[in-house]
């Protein structure tokens, strides 16, 4: 009896190749200018936040809860001001032409004349794109870890910590997205356009559920949601609340991936490329 | 008209531009419905740290920075497609081997390219119009204001796009153009959020918000918009003509394609 062809193929990692394309993709010039802008956004926040007025602390307290509202409102502005908005620049910077750039430039001819099949090509150059925006979020979270409490009055670490170790989880939902969108495409301008506006849609109503309660079940399709979400717990932080955040987001990264390592079988078979 | 422009003319407008502009309405006439069932502290909120006066002023503000979206995107993802991708894929020296100089490729690819965006722009613009007449009502709008104000944010959007274009000649490449694009795109609206959070810089120093807090100073300036707008535009659209020859003339200069 023929055993059914499994629908996914996991792809064979080769951890060298892998250790080799996230090295050079770090050092490109596109990864120099993420981690600039991020760099930025580092040093800009503690201006931007340095007196907030009394009605805006009031404000964002009511949607997020008046406890230790001033510092809620330093993530607030933390992860809506700067890293949603680097999220989805990194994710198109370092992911919106997956395989289709190769194939422009004439490499991907190349690359496949390896044995190796196209969602292994996929799959480790998304964990490459994946990897360098890891590097940079956790660089800047720590960077500002250590400074930010001499310059942020109610500073609170753990809080921080648990809010970049969520957040970074939508953050590599908006890589694999765009990795996922130049693959269902296959012509980079569609699949930026697409990403683009997607991702702008997500982190455009990530705080909807806050400002009205109304609307929660909605946003629960939303990753940036999960990303931010433990704002509103930062007085009584559970392991398990940033725990159940983090494998909420892992779950939506997955799938993801999945869909990625799918298409890119399908693109396969149908010699697409 | 010659040939070349005929049929860049003829590529234009494209599908995805008019999926774009269509979502974008979209969003545009969804938030005008949202917004007044929004509870009473949202709108407070928008209402006191943008200094607006009424909910179609609060909706309109959110219209303006969509038209800008919309003009500046559309602009710069067709622009990719003069020297970025051609270069990126090898066959810009096929093109520019063909007897015409970089200066006449450019502005045969670019007009089109920018006639469209400007289209689109104002299909939005009158759209949103529409949409605000319809679901608002137009007891707080006033359409002259409206008018002045659309035209300098699609005037605007396009002089940055001019600008991102610029800046493209030395990035010929796909991943960094967005990265270019990005930034140069947020320059006006980014320093607004500056209002929100550092109201105080704007009450030692008055004048700065006429700069820094695009859109929402031009809805403050109400009445006077419209005479703001008669010069203004043109004084964008000069920026934008000398932004375009500049990019050419230093293209020409450039030894690489």
């Amino acid at each position: 009896m023929r055993t059914p062809e499994p629908i996914l193929h996991l792809p064979k990692f080769n951890w060298r190749w892998l250790w080799q394309e996230y090295l050079s993709l770090l050092g490109s010039r596109r990864s120099k200018g993420v981690l600039a802008l991020f760099l930025m956004a580092l040093l800009a926040t503690p201006f931007v936040l340095e007196k907030p007025p009394a009605e805006l602390v009031h404000f964002i307290g009511q949607w997020l809860g008046m406890d230790n509202a001033r510092f809620k409102l330093v993530l607030f502005a933390w992860t809506d001001l700067s890293m949603n908005k680097l999220a989805v620049l990194s994710g198109l910077a370092l992911a919106s032409g997956l395989l289709v750039s190769e194939q422009a430039k004439g490499l991907l001819t190349l690359l496949r004349s390896k044995p190796v099949s196209l969602a292994t090509i996929f799959g480790i150059k998304l964990l490459a794109a994946v990897g360098v925006f890891v590097t940079w979020y956790t660089l800047v979270s720590l960077l500002a870890l250590l400074s930010y409490a001499s310059i942020i009055p109610e500073f609170s670490h753990l809080a921080f910590l648990a809010l970049s170790l969520t957040h970074i989880g939508a953050g590599i939902f908006s890589v694999c997205l765009c990795g996922l969108m130049a693959l269902c495409f296959q012509r980079r301008l569609n699949a930026m356009v697409t990403a683009t506006f997607l991702l702008f849609l997500l982190i455009g109503t990530a705080f909807l559920g806050f400002y009205n309660p109304h609307l929660l079940w909605l946003v629960q399709f939303n990753p940036f949601y999960h990303g931010v979400s433990i704002v509103t717990q930062i007085q009584d932080l559970s392991i398990w609340a940033v725990l159940q955040r983090i494998l909420t987001l892992m779950l939506f990264n997955g799938v993801i991936w999945g869909l990625g390592l799918w298409r890119a079988q399908i693109l396969e078979k149908r010699e697409a490329f | 008209m010659n040939r070349l422009m005929q049929l860049e003319f003829q590529k234009q407008p494209k599908r995805w531009q008019g999926i774009l502009v269509s979502f974008n309405l979209l969003t545009a006439f969804l938030v005008s419905f949202i917004l007044p069932r929004m509870p009473e502290n949202i709108f407070a909120f928008l209402a006191r740290f943008f200094k607006m006066n009424n909910q179609t002023e609060m909706i309109l503000l959110n219209d303006y920075l969509g038209l800008y979206v919309v003009v500046f995107w559309v602009a710069f993802f067709e622009y990719l497609s003069i020297f970025v991708i051609p270069a990126e894929e090898g066959y810009l020296q096929l093109l520019l081997s063909k007897p015409l100089t970089k200066r006449q490729y450019l502005l045969n690819k670019l007009i089109p390219a920018l006639s469209s965006a400007l289209g689109w722009g104002l299909c939005l613009m009158v759209g949103t119009g529409l949409g605000i007449a319809v679901i608002n009502g137009l007891s707080d709008f006033q359409l002259g204001n409206y008018l002045a104000i659309s035209g300098i944010c699609v005037a605007l959007g396009l002089l940055m796009g001019f600008l991102t274009l610029f800046l493209l000649l030395w990035f010929k490449d796909t991943y960094n153009a967005i990265l270019i694009g990005f930034a140069v795109w947020l320059i006006p609206i980014l320093p607004s959020a500056l209002f929100m959070y550092r109201p105080d810089i704007f009450v030692a120093i008055p004048w700065l918000r006429w700069i820094l807090v695009f859109p929402a100073n031009l809805i403050w300036l109400g009445e006077q918009s419209q005479l703001f707008a008669l010069w203004l535009i043109p004084a964008l659209g000069l920026l934008s003509t000398g932004l375009v020859l500049l990019t050419a003339t230093v293209w020409e200069s450039q030894d690489l394609v």
